[in-house]
């Protein structure tokens, strides 16, 4: 009867030891109640909560998923990587919390003079994704008359524009989880 | 001697954590509240409508249907993180189902990287990491839910009972390992079983003393397989009591495996002589059960089957088997409707009293926050 606290005992002992080892073994996730879900408590919060992911909480940090801030509306590596990607041309207008930039016509030096470009960049959300960005690129050529008019551009400028749009972003996220 | 011992490691633990620096807050403490409230219609038809047997509280179901509101919850958990790294918590869970005592579970949380302390009115354990055939099941839960408040049994083992070696939410002490490649593992030691809420000491009662609960469990994946096993184990003295009973044991293993939106899930358990009476034939039973879910988006459909068996002695076996079917579909965050129908197949022993058949269907809805 009486050999019950030994026993006990010999058990803590094996799992301390056991704890001891996990936490110097490498990726370890610290027990809690929240990860200790019995089907119960499964049946009972199967539908999430009114309040959102979350719940509804008092004080604390707000979890942000990367690169989402509260300052702007949209994600912000994609949003600085947008307008690191196109500033050498103006810009017109930057709408941070609807994530629209729209700049001004711009002819680049290196093509000819007859012929200028414009961009639109969309951002989608505020998740650090491939489909986050949308870019629509104008380009317009002048005729002999010196009236501007549409022309075609290949399909292949935007998306080029929107990779170095996500490289840059990819690189922000990269310094930011460095540091 | 060895309680002392035992009281003595306990307080080396609760000092290296305080030793290991100064608490100061580095991440601000937060309060979360959380809770559900569940309406529910059921509906009834049973062989035998009024209690014959003694397992149960009198019942008298011969109107066949009623409107429930049997139980909702309020949880309050406070949480912060010291900048030694000390995660620190509690939680008090108010029960609100009609019982006098209405805090159900309370406890603090102690954790680190070493692993998690659990002080206070918690499952233990063997509880905490259970698996089985019913945590698939949508709906109330089918035979995990409350089929017993509406349904007469006669046999005694009529749910997925743990009777005595299961220490319930008692007042205890828990040590969970950190989750390591997806293995943890924990032990409770309850002093008295039947401690709960309570600052008086019956150490002469009918339940069970230096309760000890072991939980093991894995959890993992491969691409879209997932899967979670545990091994749970119990042991408990009797108090003396003027009837001697026999010790407390039990163990159950269970495992769910999750595959593109299906669930396949079951257990078995068996609670060895727990508090049979000393000499007597018989045992505290053995049950098992088996269960499928889909989901896909809100849509959830789940059944299964459960069947339980006791040893009463000469007279042979009370068997119980529950089949279960039921639904979800989950309107918005933190609403849901379910459906769920059972069948019930109650064969006692004892050859005097009737055995019933019963039909349940329950509609419900549910509000999480």
């Amino acid at each position: 009867m009486k050999t019950c606290p030994r026993k006990l005992l010999s058990v803590f002992a094996a799992l301390t030891l056991f704890g001891a080892v996990a936490a110097c073994s490498g990726p370890t996730e610290v027990t809690s109640l929240d990860n200790l879900v019995t089907p119960e408590d499964e049946r009972k919060t199967r539908a999430g909560s009114v309040f959102g992911e979350d719940g509804f909480t008092i004080g604390g940090r707000k979890r942000l998923s990367p690169g989402e801030t509260t300052g702007i509306g949209v994600n912000s590596f994609l949003w600085r990587a947008s307008l690191d990607t196109i500033l050498f041309m103006p810009v017109t207008s930057a709408d941070p919390f609807g994530g629209v930039i729209i700049t001004d016509w711009y002819t680049p030096a290196d093509t000819p003079e007859n012929e200028r470009f414009k961009l639109n960049v969309y951002i989608l959300g505020r998740a650090l994704r491939a489909d986050g960005v949308k870019v629509s690129v104008f380009r317009q050529v002048q005729d002999p008359s010196g009236t501007w008019r549409d022309s075609s551009v290949p399909d292949e400028t935007a998306i080029k524009i929107e990779d170095a749009i996500l490289m840059k972003a990819r690189q922000l996220r990269y310094e930011t989880v460095e540091q | 001697m060895m309680r002392k011992l035992l009281l003595g490691t306990t307080a080396i633990v609760g000092a290296s954590i305080l030793a290991t620096g100064q608490a100061l807050a580095a991440e601000p403490p937060e309060l979360k509240v959380s809770g559900y409230i569940r309406f529910e219609a059921w509906f009834a038809g049973q062989d035998e409508e009024q209690q014959t047997g003694t397992p149960e509280d009198n019942l008298n179901a011969s109107r066949g249907y009623h409107f429930r509101i049997d139980d909702a919850e309020i949880r309050f958990n406070a949480n912060g993180v010291a900048d030694n790294g000390l995660e620190y918590g509690g939680k008090v869970e108010l029960d609100l189902d009609g019982a006098s005592t209405i805090a159900d579970e309370i406890v603090i949380s102690l954790g680190g990287a070493w692993g998690t302390i659990f002080l206070g009115q918690e499952d233990g354990a063997e509880d905490l990491v259970k698996v089985a055939g019913f945590s698939v099941l949508s709906g109330q839960g089918g035979w995990d839910g409350d089929l017993d408040s509406t349904v007469n049994f006669n046999s005694d083992l009529n749910a997925p009972d743990s009777t005595g070696w299961d220490s319930g939410d008692a007042t205890k002490i828990t040590y969970f390992t950190p989750s390591f490649a997806g293995f943890r593992a924990g032990v409770s030691w309850t002093p008295d079983t039947g401690q709960e809420l309570s600052k008086i000491i019956d150490d002469g009662g009918s339940d069970f003393e230096n309760h000890i609960g072991v939980g093991v469990e894995h959890k993992g994946n491969f691409q879209d397989l997932g899967w979670h096993v545990s091994g749970r184990f119990g042991y408990a003295e009797p108090e003396d009591s003027t009837e001697p009973v026999d010790e407390a044991w039990g163990y159950s293993i269970g495992a769910r495996v999750n595959y593109m939106g299906w669930s396949l899930a079951g257990a078995w358990n068996d609670n060895g002589d727990s508090g049979v009476a000393t000499g007597a034939d018989g045992d505290a039973g053995q049950w098992w059960d088996v269960a499928l879910r889909y989901s896909t988006g809100p849509y959830t459909v789940a059944g299964g089957y459960f069947r339980g068996e006791i040893d009463t002695g000469p007279a042979g076996d009370d068997e119980v088997s529950i089949v279960s079917v039921g639904g979800n579909y989950v309107v918005a965050p933190g609403l849901d409707v379910y459906a769920e129908y059972n069948y019930v197949d109650d064969d006692p022993a004892d050859s005097t009293v009737e055995d019933n058949t019963a039909h349940v269907g329950v509609v419900g809805t549910r509000i999480s926050f």
